[in-house]
């Protein structure tokens, strides 16, 4: 039931934004003006806005970073050895309580920093723009395999370059039923993900 | 600090105390600081913030506070009981049940208009709460996407109003099948999953049946939805100051009655009754049925469940099923009752709504998903001029509830036989 208190956070959380902040749709300044430019004026030019640009350094250096934090850190090891056995965790001495509160810590500074880069790209936020951001990382994350670094890596960009070509080929409206689409038939083809290991149950 | 606390071995010393304050405190204004103390405002084109330093102060000071107090509170705090229903014998069950029948079917007639209408949501309410119930409580499936069916309900009636003229009655078991069809084949590809995976991949659904009302514009009205919907009718008999069809009669003329339109008001209020009657009464007879053991066997374990030879697969899609039926029918109700139906009405914040109802009355329990419903529908109602700080105390309470008191306030009490 540990989702259920999680989802009553989530609406907590949004509201209290809200009640702070008021609930409208707010202007972020761009910080980062200007793109990057390829091909001649004449022909086919392609513009990379410098945010884009910003988004893709900034993932990749934390996506590195966490890898190297979670294979090689004391904190890291224990967090995996929580994820395989909690209970046989505590019994060798991990913390484990400690451990749930580190991760969760480190998860909301990740979807922070998330958050910060896609204001700055799309130049808009409001309170609720997360809900459904939410729902489709947990899709990423099935998508590669839950427990899995590279693995939700992988399902991110799948389900973002699925999302686009949805949105180029069907219709923008669909983009959101594509991404829930793919998570449904996932969990029904390969319920461990892309990368995922399959989870034998002991009783 | 006394000298006499500081003796007591158990307690921590004042220096730990202050430690563990301070470090509250700084999370607090960790916290606060970038909600309530800078704020972003709109001087036209351009956002400013402005600083309101006094709020993080007011809400580090009680932090602080009760970060100090609270070790001298601990273990002192008179436990308060929790509500218990007082045992009734099983003789004189049925005369109470009877009596808060009567009493529920009599009160509209001296209520105000305004009373009578909120109490009809709160009736839609507990037939949705009673049929997550279904899935939640008894079978302990956890289903975020309940609203999807009570959508598909809502929008049959509105379809068929719209496309083939069909009345609210001729539809009524149409879109309680419609919701039960659609709860069996969304039911299939969810059976393997269970806990989260399942919760996430309701949800998903629900979203979708919503994501694809508001895109067929061309069938469902997209955004806009359907509108003009008709109320239904008391056998036959239209409840309106003059009737539709010419030559028909109405209510109040068959009746030899003055038109009042407080008729309709206090006839919605019944027909929901009725319909949360009929729903508790369904779902209180499967609980005590074959069926409805099986479902709390698979709550409880699953493994143990299938090692006995019960087949996991037809108990949960029985579950599922019988759940998107009862969300069908409340859906059919609720769409003749607004005359209006958009996929507005039909957001996740809905199922969130209905399984707090759940949660907060006690998984499982009947009696309690009913008081929750009506304390949960009626309190806002009430309590108007706090309706910005609804969602913000509904998180609050979820949070709370799964931290105290995961059973409910009125926790399911089991069927058994006691041998003296």
């Amino acid at each position: 039931m540990a989702l259920i208190s999680a989802i009553g956070m989530s609406i907590f959380l949004q509201n209290w934004v809200a009640l702070g902040q008021g609930a409208r749709d707010m202007a972020v300044p761009s910080l980062l003006p200007g793109a990057l430019r390829f091909g001649d004026e004449s022909g086919f030019e392609v513009f990379v806005p410098y945010t884009r640009v910003l988004i893709i350094v900034v993932t990749v250096v934390l996506m590195i970073a966490l890898t190297l934090y979670i294979r090689h850190s004391r904190m890291g090891r224990a967090s995996r050895a929580c994820s395989q056995d909690m209970h046989m965790a505590g019994l060798l001495g991990i913390d484990v309580n400690r451990v749930i509160s580190f991760t969760f810590i480190l998860g909301a500074v990740l979807a922070a920093v998330g958050g910060v880069l896609i204001a700055l790209a799309v130049g808009k936020l409001n309170p609720f723009i997360g809900f459904i951001v939410g729902v489709k990382a947990f899709t990423a994350a099935v998508l590669g395999g839950i427990g899995s670094i590279p693995g939700a890596m992988l399902g991110g960009v799948l389900l973002g370059v699925a999302e686009t070509f949805a949105a180029a080929y069907i219709s923008s409206e669909y983009k959101d039923i594509v991404a829930f689409g793919l998570l449904v038939l996932i969990l029904l083809f390969r319920p461990t993900g892309l990368l995922g290991k399959p989870e034998v149950e002991k009783v | 600090m006394s000298a006499a606390i500081s003796s007591s071995p158990a307690r921590p010393g004042w220096r730990q105390n202050l430690a563990h304050a301070l470090t509250a405190t700084v999370l607090t204004a960790v916290v606060v600081t970038p909600i309530f103390g800078l704020h972003l405002e709109r001087a036209g084109v351009r956002t400013i913030i402005t600083q309101h330093w006094s709020n993080v102060a007011w809400a580090c000071l009680l932090v602080f506070i009760a970060q100090m107090l609270r070790p001298l509170l601990a273990g002192r705090g008179v436990r308060l009981p929790w509500p218990k229903l007082p045992a009734i014998p099983a003789r004189q069950r049925g005369v109470w049940i009877t009596a808060a029948l009567l009493l529920a079917v009599i009160w509209p007639f001296f209520a105000g208009r305004n009373a009578v209408d909120i109490a009809t949501l709160a009736m839609i309410y507990v037939m949705l709460g009673l049929g997550l119930n279904v899935v939640v409580g008894f079978a302990g499936l956890l289903d975020l996407g309940f609203v999807g069916f009570y959508a598909v309900g809502a929008y049959t009636y509105a379809l068929l109003f719209h496309w083939a003229g069909w009345s609210f009655w001729e539809a009524l078991p149409l879109a309680g099948a419609a919701s039960a069809l659609f709860g069996f084949v969304l039911g299939f590809p969810v059976l393997r999953l269970r806990g989260d995976y399942l919760a996430i991949v309701t949800l998903g659904f629900g979203e979708i049946i919503r994501l694809l009302l508001v895109n067929l514009t061309d069938f469902t009205g997209g955004p806009d939805g359907i509108s003009g919907l008709p109320k239904p009718s008391v056998f036959g008999l239209e409840m309106a100051r003059s009737p539709s069809v010419e030559g028909a009669t109405t209510f109040h003329q068959f009746f030899g009655l003055e038109f009042n339109s407080m008729h309709m008001v206090i006839f919605l209020y019944l027909m929901a009754l009725l319909l949360a009657v009929v729903t508790l009464f369904i779902s209180n007879r499967l609980i005590r049925m074959p069926i409805g053991r099986a479902w709390e066997a698979l709550r409880e374990d699953e493994i143990a469940c299938r090692s006995l030879g019960l087949n996991p697969m037809k108990i949960k899609l029985s579950a599922f099923t019988l759940g998107a039926m009862f969300a069908g029918f409340g859906g059919a109700f609720f769409a003749a009752r607004q005359g209006i139906v958009n996929p507005e009405s039909f957001t996740f914040i809905e199922s969130a709504l209905i399984l707090a109802i759940v949660v907060l009355g006690g998984m499982g329990s009947q009696l309690g998903v009913i008081l929750a419903a009506i304390l949960l529908t009626a309190l806002p109602e009430f309590a108007r001029e706090f309706a910005e700080y609804r969602m913000l105390i509904f998180g609050l309470v979820m949070i709370l509830m799964m931290v105290w008191r995961p059973q409910g306030l009125l926790p399911m009490q089991r069927h058994h036989v006691e041998v003296k």
